[in-house]
């Protein structure tokens, strides 16, 4: 009869893998600090960076579950979400203590893509919805700056200072220059700021 | 970028299927730009202390905003009005 009821569980595990990995609901009290929102591409995940870490929403943020990310100690203070415009799984967040980390299976692993960046405190984060490979990261404290990957974040290049002011926010938006780019906006202390994406 | 309060910009959104439409979250609220920024009007409705914002890119007059300590708030007519999600 255990033998039955062990064998039983096996096969609803293998039905149901999701609610074996399941996390538990996070309520917003343990957000302490929200910093970022964004849908996946999709429209199904509504993800939302915190100071206690990553969250996910399945039901348009009624309900949230925390994800587990790769890093040490009970954060990371998730500073940006980047999603990427045509691919639901494909998202990079920007970590206060440990740069940025990419999923391409939904969040379920997700690695560092850091090579290159100085710094790992990312307080910005914007992909480009043209070309979705390059990217953006506003680093602050050691190697402070601008860094751009045109290779889905293999590789950062410190591009300049960044705009002035503590940044909170950066977006490519999908605005030509007249000069062959497009504008990245920033969301800073002093207000919100833009610049031609095309140094 | 006329007509935004002075102070921190703490989110920014763009509308996936207008790029001069624009959402900030700020201390005192949400504000609205059709002018990619030139212009802004406060959203009806919208939370203070707002920390983020975003669009769904399924249903691009749907668009979320969270406050700082994490209470949601939906907007279904591309920003300009806001209420708390329930």
């Amino acid at each position: 009869m255990r033998r039955a009821g062990r064998l039983l569980l096996g096969l609803m595990l293998l039905a149901f893998p999701t609610a074996a990995v399941a996390q538990p609901v996070a309520s917003r009290e343990s957000f302490e600090h929200v910093h970022a929102l964004a849908f996946d591409a999709a429209g199904r995940t509504l993800w939302l960076g915190a100071h206690t870490g990553l969250y996910r929403s399945q039901d348009g943020g009624l309900t949230w579950a925390k994800t587990s990310l790769p890093t040490q100690g009970p954060g990371p203070d998730v500073m940006a979400i980047a999603q990427h415009p045509g691919e639901a799984d494909v998202l990079y967040v920007g970590t206060h203590e440990a740069g940025v980390l990419k999923t391409a299976d939904g969040g379920r692993t997700w690695t560092a893509a850091n090579s290159g960046l100085r710094g790992l405190d990312v307080h910005g984060l914007a992909i480009d919805p043209n070309s979705p490979a390059k990217l953006h990261a506003l680093v602050r404290e050691a190697g402070a700056g601008l860094y751009r990957t045109t290779d889905g974040g293999q590789k950062w290049v410190r591009v300049d200072d960044g705009p002035p002011g503590e940044t909170k926010v950066l977006a490519s938006v999908n605005i030509p220059t007249g000069m062959g780019g497009i504008f990245l906006y920033a969301g800073t202390g002093e207000g919100l700021q833009r610049n031609p994406d095309c140094f | 970028m006329g007509g935004l309060p002075a102070g921190t910009v703490n989110g920014f959104a763009v509308h996936p299927a207008n790029a001069q439409v624009m959402l900030v979250a700020m201390r005192d609220g949400v504000f609205r730009s059709e002018s990619a920024g030139a212009r802004w009007m406060a959203a009806q409705g919208g939370p203070r202390n707002a920390a983020a914002v975003t669009f769904k890119p399924s249903r691009p007059n749907e668009a979320y905003a969270a406050t700082i300590d994490g209470q949601i708030f939906v907007s279904r007519d591309g920003g300009q009005t806001w209420a708390p999600l329930r």
